[in-house]
C-alpha cells in the first residue's frame, strides 16, 4: 500500500486585499511545478497527477511543460484531473508508488498549490468512502461563464450533511482534517475536536491539512468536501517530509497590459527551443580546435576550425541560483506585456553561464546589481494566446523550509 | 586599392513623415545629394547603388530604389546590418569603387519607423533583432537593449545620470541650428533628470525619437573625382565589427566590442589614430551609449568619458566635438538612414559648410552601433586624400 512520503506546498509571494494572488507571470502550471519540485526534489516520481479547475490549456497540453519543469523524463505519464478537494483525495488513495499528486488553485478566490508524493515508508492514507451527489450551487461552464446559487443553508443541509449521512461514518469517528468546510459544521455527526481545517473551497487545501495533521501528530479521518461531494480517507501513522515554499506575501504591485496586436510566435522555433529552455540545460562539447568545453546556453550546433559540423553535444543541467550582473527596468507600457518589468543578465552560481531573464516576485525597481536569487519557472508571455513558458529570476528568494512530520 | 571620394551628400529632414512614404523620401535625398555635387552629375553616370534599409514598409527595397530613381539599368543591392546599416552601406560602396569595379556609385539609406500602428512597432522591429524563442518574448525593447549595458557601465565607472543628462543637453543644443533635426529645442540637465523614466536608467530625454527619413551620398574613384568637384571629401577608412548577439554571451557589458573592432579596422585603413579626428558623429541612440562610445573609439580612457562631457570638450568649440548635427538624440534616427546622414553632416563639416561648423576640421569619423549591440560600422572621412 503506497504511503505519503513527502508533501510540498507553494504560495505565490503576492497578496491583494489580504488574499494570496498569483503574479501576472504565474498560472496553475507554474504553481504546480513550484509545489511539485519541493515535494519531489530528487525527481523520483513515476506518475504525475495534476488536479485543478484552472488548467491553462484545455487543449494543447500542459503535461510536457509540467514534466520539464519537474525535471522528470518525458515518458512519465501525466494525468490531468479536473476537480477539487475530493478529486485530489481520490487520486491520493488510489495512487501507486511513485505517484506525485499535485493540486493547484488559480482562481479569484484561491492561488496556491500543494503536492504529495506516494512511496514506501511514509504515512498511509487509505480510502474510507466517498459520496458524489449533485447540488451545483457554484457552476462554471466551458466558456468560462459562472453562476452562483446563493443559499448557504441549503448547501449545509442538502449538501454536506446529507452526503455525510450517506457516507455513514461511525458516530464519534475522529476527524483529523477537513478541507472545503468549517469543521464545526460536522460537529453533531463526528468528533472534530482536534481536526485541522481549511474551509476554503480549493484543490490544494486537502494536501495542506494532511500536512498540518501530520505535523501535529493527529491521526484519524480526512474529509475532502466540495459542494455535495465528499471523499473520506484514514490518515495513519508514519513519517512524512514536509517542505513549504511559502514566502511572506507583499501587496501585488500595480501593473497594466497595454493593448497590442498580440506577440507573434513561431511554434517551430518554440519546439526547437523547448527542451533546453524548459529543462534548463546547456550544451557541453568535447573540446577540439575552435570549440571549447564551456557550457553553451542556449545549445546550438557548432562548426570547428576544420569545418566539421559538431552536433554531438551532451546536455547538462544548469545551476538554479545566481546573481544580477546588470538589469534594466522597462517603465513604459509595452503592448501585450504586463508592465513595468525588469530584465536582467544573471550570472549563474559556480558556472561560466550567464542568462538573460525577466525578474519575478520582486517589486520593480527595488533590485540591485549583485543581488542573489533563484531561477523559477514562469509564463514568460502569452503569445497570440499560446502560453510561452521559461525561467525567470526571483531575487533574494528565501530557501524553502523542510520539516519532518510524524503522524503517530 | 583606389582612393574613394565623396562628391555629393544630401538628406531629408528627419521626423514623423506621415505624409511621405519611402518612395518619396528616397528621391528627395538623392536630389539633394546631387544638388550638392559642385559640378553636377547626370543620373547616367551612376553605375551601381546600395540601399541601406532595415525594415521595408512598401515592399522590395532594392526595387524601390531602382524604381523610384528610374535606375533599373544598374545593379542595386539592399543592405541590412541592424543600426550599423548606414555606414556599412557606405563601406560597400567604397569597396566597390576602391576595387576598380565601378567609378561612380550611389549609397542611399532610409527607413520609416512611424509607418505602422505604434502599438505594433516594438514587436515588429524586435523580430528583426531578437531570437524568437529566447529573447523575443522577454520584451527587450530597444532602450532596454542598451540599458543593460549602461546600467553596468554606471555601476563600474564614475559616470552618473547627470553625465548622461549633459550629453542630452549638448546634443539638443547642437540640433538647434540644424534645420534637418527632429528635436530642435534646448533642454536643461534638470529637465533631463526630471523627465519620465522610459527604461532605467534612461529618462525620456536620454532617448532618441522615432523617426522617418532618408540620406544619400555619391562616391567616386579618384580618377574621376575632378569631373564632379574640386573639393572632394576622401573616404580614408571603413570598418565593420560584430559581436555575440545575445547579451548573456557578452562578457564585459561596459564596452561595445563591435565598435572597438570596427574602429581598429577603420583607423588602420586610414593610417590615423583617434587623436587625428577633429569631429565625430557617433551613435547616441541613448545618452549613456555616447559615453561608452567615447571610450570605445579612443577619445577617452576607460571609464573617463564623464570627464569629456563634464569639461564641455565634446561641444562644437571643444577639443573633440561630438554630434554637431544633434546626433541621433536630437536630429533623429531612421535607422537605415542614420549612418549615411552622419556622413552628410561630416561631408559638410569637411567642406566648411555645416550649420555648426568645427573650425579647421580636416578629419572626421562616423559611427553606428546597433542591433542587439552586435554590429558597428565606422567611416573615416578627410579633407586629405592621404
Amino acid at each position: 500500500m503506497p504511503k505519503v512520503v513527502s508533501i510540498g506546498t507553494y504560495l505565490p509571494p503576492w497578496e491583494r486585499r489580504g488574499r494570496r494572488v498569483g503574479g501576472p507571470d504565474e498560472d496553475a502550471l507554474t504553481m504546480a511545478v513550484a509545489a511539485g519540485r519541493v515535494a519531489d526534489p530528487n525527481s523520483a516520481a513515476r506518475h504525475v497527477v495534476m488536479v485543478s479547475r484552472n488548467f491553462p490549456l484545455l487543449e494543447g497540453g500542459n503535461g510536457a511543460v509540467l514534466l520539464a519543469g519537474l525535471s522528470l523524463p518525458d515518458d512519465v505519464p501525466v494525468t490531468e484531473v479536473l476537480g477539487g478537494a475530493p478529486a485530489v483525495l481520490d487520486q491520493i488513495v488510489t495512487g501507486t508508488d511513485g505517484t506525485l499528486v499535485i493540486a493547484v488553485d488559480d482562481s479569484d478566490s484561491q492561488a496556491g498549490s500543494a503536492a504529495l508524493l506516494l512511496g514506501g515508508g511514509g504515512a498511509p492514507v487509505t480510502e474510507v468512502g466517498r459520496v458524489s451527489r449533485s447540488l451545483p450551487l457554484q457552476t462554471r461552464r466551458d466558456d468560462g461563464s459562472k453562476r452562483a446559487y446563493v443559499d448557504p443553508r441549503l448547501q449545509r443541509e442538502m449538501g454536506v450533511k446529507a452526503s455525510l449521512k450517506k457516507l455513514a461514518l461511525q458516530e464519534n469517528t475522529t476527524v483529523a482534517a477537513v478541507a472545503g468546510l468549517k469543521a464545526n459544521q460536522l460537529q453533531s455527526a463526528v468528533n472534530v475536536s482536534a481536526a485541522v481545517e481549511d474551509a476554503a473551497v480549493s484543490a490544494s487545501g486537502i494536501i495542506r491539512v494532511i500536512a498540518a495533521a501530520v505535523e501535529s501528530g493527529i491521526l484519524g479521518v480526512v474529509l475532502a468536501v466540495e459542494q455535495a461531494t465528499i471523499t473520506a480517507a484514514e490518515l495513519g501513522p508514519g513519517s512524512v517530509r514536509i517542505c513549504r515554499d511559502e514566502a511572506a506575501a507583499t501587496e501585488l504591485p500595480a501593473f497594466r497590459t497595454a493593448p497590442g496586436a498580440g506577440i507573434p510566435i513561431s511554434l517551430a522555433s518554440y519546439a526547437r527551443a523547448f527542451e533546453p529552455k524548459l529543462r534548463w540545460e546547456a550544451a557541453v562539447f568535447d573540446p577540439r580546435p575552435g570549440i571549447d568545453e564551456a557550457p553553451l546556453f542556449p545549445p546550438r550546433v557548432r562548426v570547428d576550425n576544420a569545418g566539421n559540423l559538431a552536433s554531438d553535444y551532451r546536455l547538462e543541467p544548469l545551476p538554479r541560483t545566481g546573481t544580477i550582473y546588470t538589469q534594466a527596468t522597462v517603465r513604459i507600457p509595452v503592448p501585450d506585456l504586463p508592465s513595468p518589468y525588469t530584465i536582467a543578465v544573471i550570472q549563474l552560481d559556480d558556472s561560466p553561464v550567464r542568462v538573460l531573464l525577466k525578474l519575478t516576485a520582486a517589486p520593480v525597481g527595488e533590485t540591485t546589481i549583485g543581488q542573489p536569487g533563484s531561477v523559477v519557472l514562469r509564463r514568460i508571455a502569452s503569445r497570440t494566446g499560446i502560453p510561452d513558458y521559461g525561467y525567470m529570476f526571483w531575487p533574494s528568494k528565501q530557501a524553502v523550509s523542510v520539516t519532518k512530520g510524524v503522524a503517530a | 586599392m583606389r582612393s574613394v571620394a565623396m562628391v555629393g551628400a544630401g538628406m531629408t529632414s528627419f521626423g514623423e513623415h506621415f505624409d511621405l512614404g519611402i518612395k518619396d523620401l528616397v528621391p528627395m535625398a538623392y536630389a539633394e545629394a546631387v544638388s550638392n555635387v559642385d559640378k553636377g552629375i547626370d543620373k547616367g553616370d551612376i553605375q551601381a547603388a546600395w540601399f541601406g534599409e532595415i525594415s521595408t514598409t512598401d515592399g522590395f527595397p532594392s526595387g524601390i530604389l531602382a524604381d523610384t530613381l528610374d535606375l533599373t539599368g544598374i545593379p542595386v543591392t539592399r543592405l541590412e546590418n541592424a543600426c550599423a546599416t548606414g555606414n556599412d552601406a557606405i563601406r560597400h560602396g567604397v569597396m566597390a569603387v576602391a576595387s576598380g569595379m565601378y567609378d561612380v556609385v550611389l549609397v542611399v539609406g532610409a527607413d520609416k519607423v512611424r509607418e505602422t500602428e505604434s502599438s505594433a512597432t516594438f514587436w515588429e522591429w524586435a523580430a528583426m533583432n531578437r531570437d524568437n524563442a529566447w529573447d523575443y518574448p522577454l520584451g527587450l525593447v530597444a532602450p532596454a537593449n542598451f540599458a543593460l549595458h549602461v546600467s553596468r557601465y554606471l555601476h563600474e565607472s564614475p559616470a552618473t545620470k547627470e553625465h548622461m543628462a549633459m550629453v542630452a543637453v549638448k546634443n539638443h543644443f547642437h540640433a538647434l541650428n540644424n534645420p534637418k533635426a527632429q528635436l530642435r529645442y534646448e533642454i536643461t540637465v534638470e529637465q533631463a533628470l526630471a523627465a519620465p523614466m522610459v527604461v532605467d536608467p534612461f529618462g525620456l530625454y536620454d532617448c532618441t525619437p522615432q523617426s522617418d527619413g532618408a540620406a544619400a551620398v555619391i562616391l567616386v574613384a579618384e580618377e574621376v573625382a575632378h569631373k564632379f568637384t574640386d573639393h572632394p571629401v576622401w573616404v580614408r577608412g571603413v570598418g565593420l565589427g560584430l559581436d555575440r548577439v545575445m547579451h548573456q554571451h557578452k562578457p564585459d557589458m561596459t564596452t561595445f566590442p563591435p565598435t572597438v573592432r570596427a574602429a581598429e579596422a577603420a583607423f588602420a585603413m586610414a593610417g590615423m589614430t583617434p587623436a587625428d579626428i577633429d569631429v565625430a558623429e557617433v551613435h547616441d541612440c541613448f545618452t549613456g551609449v555616447e559615453l561608452i562610445n567615447y571610450e570605445d573609439l579612443g577619445f577617452a580612457s576607460r571609464f573617463e568619458a564623464y570627464k569629456l562631457i563634464e569639461a564641455g570638450e565634446t561641444y562644437v568649440g571643444g577639443s573633440i566635438p561630438i554630434n554637431p548635427s544633434g546626433g541621433l538624440k536630437a536630429k533623429g534616427h531612421p535607422p537605415g538612414a542614420t549612418g549615411v546622414a552622419q556622413c552628410y553632416e561630416l561631408f559638410n563639416q569637411l567642406r566648411g559648410q555645416s550649420e555648426n561648423q568645427v573650425d579647421g576640421a580636416r578629419n572626421a569619423l562616423a559611427h553606428n552601433i546597433g542591433g542587439p549591440t552586435a554590429a558597428s560600422a565606422i567611416t573615416i572621412l578627410s579633407v586629405d586624400k592621404g
